[in-house]
């Protein structure tokens, strides 16, 4: 699964997580096929982003914002310092460090 | 309280205020017969408030297919309790607009960035754990912080003190302010809340989100905003003038049913909220 932006949509993607509107309700169905004409009307309907099935890796922007495990783990090791002896943050750093390397920032 | 700082803020008969509008739309929401029409009245009557409330209305973060140009029109769509909050979210914007107390370590862009990510994520919490009120959560997360700005614009000597403090010490700003004066920008942004007559919920999550212990009253929403600032932090979603973390307090993370198997779960939802609510960094 990955996170498109509205503007990045291409014909032929497929949804692989529901799109919802600001109540709730369900817009498109996970498995819709999208095309740029789709995205448009989506665009109009305020929606930023979706998550449309296939990898993370960046296409045609190799490095842009992708970031290097090793330093994620430097930096969120010098940011947590003094704190990883409490068991709920030794949570939160595995799930931050996780989630941060998923969305490449 | 005894401290000196404290005693200056206090003396200080410039802090920024809160428009009447605030107060009047608190009487009229209690009065139950109250209609739409009194209350998109009372906003308009402050033309620059009403066009940055259509302006949040119509971004991302709510989400509406088309355009809603009118008060009246977002109030029916929204409800009143979400337009209270929406008119108060844009006059503490506006309140703290003419502040421009930058200093060494203490960027504004940063800091609002940092208050807003922390109110969306307040809000993405409450709604994902069931605790709380997701309205109430956002604008305890956006004020969480605002002390810090007092202190900056009066106090600047003293808080270029802390925050070298902070640096050098590579701790958390509160534990310097803490050391040096005694009293922290919680207390001074409680102090805030209070003379802006804020309901004594977000009073209480400005004043202990970084002791929240149990037994306290409102304690979800106190747990909620203590958890939102760590996370954001762990994010680096903006700066509230030191880079360090706080640890998660037990009570917070019992209270709100958190586990670790969801926590990524959370911070995706968190994410996702943190960038529809983009549109209010334009208005900071």
């Amino acid at each position: 699964m990955k996170k498109v932006s509205i503007d990045d949509i291409n014909d032929g993607m497929v949804l692989s997580r529901d799109v919802c509107g600001m109540n709730g309700n369900v817009i498109l169905n996970a498995g819709t096929m999208m095309s740029q004409a789709i995205g448009r009307r989506l665009r109009n309907w305020g929606i930023g982003y979706v998550f449309v099935e296939g990898t993370e890796e960046k296409q045609g922007e190799p490095g842009t914002s992708s970031v290097s495990p090793e330093k994620l783990l430097t930096h969120l090791t010098e940011k947590f310092s003094g704190t990883l002896e409490n068991p709920y943050m030794q949570a939160l750093f595995d799930a931050v460090y996780r989630f941060r390397l998923q969305q490449g920032k | 309280m005894p401290q000196s700082i404290f005693k200056i803020i206090e003396g200080i008969t410039s802090i920024p205020t809160l428009p009447a509008v605030i107060d009047q739309l608190g009487r009229l929401l209690q009065n139950p017969s109250t209609s739409a029409e009194e209350v998109g009245k009372a906003i308009t009557t402050d033309q620059a408030l009403t066009s940055k409330v259509l302006k949040l209305v119509n971004s991302a973060f709510y989400g509406f297919p088309g355009r809603i140009s009118t008060i009246t029109h977002a109030i029916v769509i929204l409800g009143f309790s979400t337009i209270k909050n929406l008119v108060l979210s844009a006059s503490i914007f506006d309140a703290f607009r003419e502040l421009h107390g930058e200093r060494s370590g203490f960027n504004l862009k940063s800091f609002w960035y940092h208050s807003i990510a922390c109110a969306a994520a307040s809000a993405s919490i409450a709604r994902q754990t069931g605790h709380g009120d997701k309205e109430e959560c956002f604008i305890a997360g956006l004020i969480h912080d605002l002390g810090k700005l007092i202190l900056c614009q009066y106090l600047p000597d003293e808080f270029d003190k802390a925050l070298r403090h902070s640096a050098e010490h590579r701790q958390l700003l509160y534990q310097s302010e803490k050391t040096l004066f005694d009293c922290t920008h919680t207390h001074v942004g409680a102090y805030l809340a209070e003379r802006w007559n804020l309901p004594p919920s977000l009073r209480n999550a400005v004043a202990y989100h970084h002791t929240p212990v149990p037994s306290r009253d409102h304690e979800p929403i106190i747990a909620i905003v203590h958890c939102a600032d760590i996370f954001v932090r762990a994010l680096d979603q903006g700066n509230g003038g030191d880079n360090s973390i706080p640890p998660i307090s037990e009570v917070a993370w019992k209270s709100l049913g958190l586990n670790a198997n969801s926590l990524g779960k959370l911070l995706e939802g968190i994410q996702d909220e943190i960038d529809k609510a983009s549109a209010f960094i334009q208005l900071t």
